[in-house]
């Protein structure tokens, strides 16, 4: 392994042997200037399906989940034209697969304790945890879609790590209405980190992709909370990027290709998947109509 | 409601190692013929979590400024 001087921002090319296919003859390493990926943006928000016209009827929200998606790897690869033997591939990975979930549970309980400060800020009245957490109807939602804090999963990007607010229990929202972002991913960069075979976390009591597909009583369950407490039943989740990895590859023949990796660490707030939802009473219980196989723009898409 | 735009902060408390893996002998094994690995570290944690803290309160504020009642 090779560790660079400047190390946020990276390129590495290699070039492959004709002699010695598999084996590694020259690796030349270069560290580039980081360069913004953009300034630092306002983020504005935008509703996804709906209004605020919506929450008339009351003020009264029940927070129920707080959840972040630490992006714990991300991936791109490229391959040349060409066949067989002429055909050759790189992948490049940017992974951070040891994660302190005491640092992510730190920032994820200051972003719930924020949320109850915005909410009633915003002019809401927010219920008691306490009086969330026992309602009947909350439980039935951990019981259906509750998942392991700290669990190891995967979205459409790569490996994540969930991180659930403390007093609240993780659950997985409802994926249908989170268009195709939340469905694993079929490359695997961390190995072990989420089954190959089954899709399923490593971490026991974790989300699988079948589990996740078969909670489609979530928007009823969370309409009935909703009428149960009188208040619309708000969800923040976040996604918490690492950054972006390019891979290329150049050369007509596979034993002389020059192989290519560059990646640039960077946090970041994902558009599109760090979103603010609230269910009322007066909701979809199949959920709102969201297109699995490609997300909405963000200013079309639905999550209310 | 979401962000319409992500949310950039620093990457200051990271550090990047590189490594490198290809097929094994005679090029037998899945994946691709040269896998270039990025694996990141936090060499700050109060630095990243002050980061994400501070992004996570800024995109709650714009989306919540939407309902603001």
């Amino acid at each position: 392994m090779i560790s660079l001087p400047v190390g946020r921002f990276l390129t590495r090319s290699l070039k492959i042997s004709s002699i010695a296919l598999s084996l590694l003859l020259g690796v030349t390493a270069s560290a580039k200037k980081p360069e913004p990926a953009a300034a630092a943006s306002t983020g504005p928000a935008a509703f996804t399906d709906s209004s605020a016209a919506g929450l008339v009827g009351t003020k009264r929200v029940a927070i129920t989940n707080v959840m972040i998606s630490f992006q714990a790897s991300t991936g791109a690869q490229t391959s040349t034209n060409g066949m067989l033997a002429h055909k050759s591939d790189t992948s490049s990975v940017l992974q951070m697969p040891d994660m302190d979930t005491a640092l992510l549970a730190a920032i994820t309980d200051a972003a719930y304790a924020q949320l109850k400060t915005d909410l009633a800020a915003s002019g809401f009245e927010v219920l008691p945890e306490a009086t969330v957490v026992a309602s009947p109807s909350y439980q039935k939602i951990i019981k259906l879609a509750g998942i392991a804090n700290f669990s190891k999963f995967a979205n459409r990007e790569g490996d994540i790590m969930l991180v659930g607010a403390t007093g609240l229990h993780p659950y997985f929202p409802y994926v249908a209405e989170g268009g195709g972002f939340n469905y694993p991913s079929t490359t695997r960069y961390i190995k072990g980190w989420v089954s190959s075979m089954s899709v399923a976390s490593s971490t026991e009591g974790g989300p699988s992709a079948t589990s996740i597909k078969s909670t489609y009583e979530l928007p009823g369950l969370e309409i009935a909370l909703a009428k149960e407490l009188n208040a619309h039943v708000v969800k923040a989740t976040y996604v918490v990027t690492l950054g972006s990895t390019k891979a290329a590859v150049s050369g007509r023949f596979s034993h002389h290709n020059t192989h290519t990796g560059e990646a640039f660490a960077q946090v970041s707030l994902k558009a599109g998947q760090s979103r603010i939802a609230f269910r009322t009473a007066a909701g979809k219980a199949k959920g709102q109509s969201v297109s699995v196989s490609k997300p909405l723009p963000a200013r079309t898409a639905m999550s209310l | 409601m979401t962000l319409a735009e992500p949310l950039f902060g620093g990457s200051a408390f990271f550090n990047v190692q590189s490594a490198t893996k290809g097929k094994g002998a005679f090029g037998l094994g899945g994946g691709a013929d040269k896998k270039i690995i990025f694996t990141v570290s936090i060499t700050n944690p109060d630095a990243y979590r002050e980061e994400v803290t501070g992004l996570i309160k800024e995109a709650q504020t714009n989306l919540l400024t939407l309902v603001k009642q």
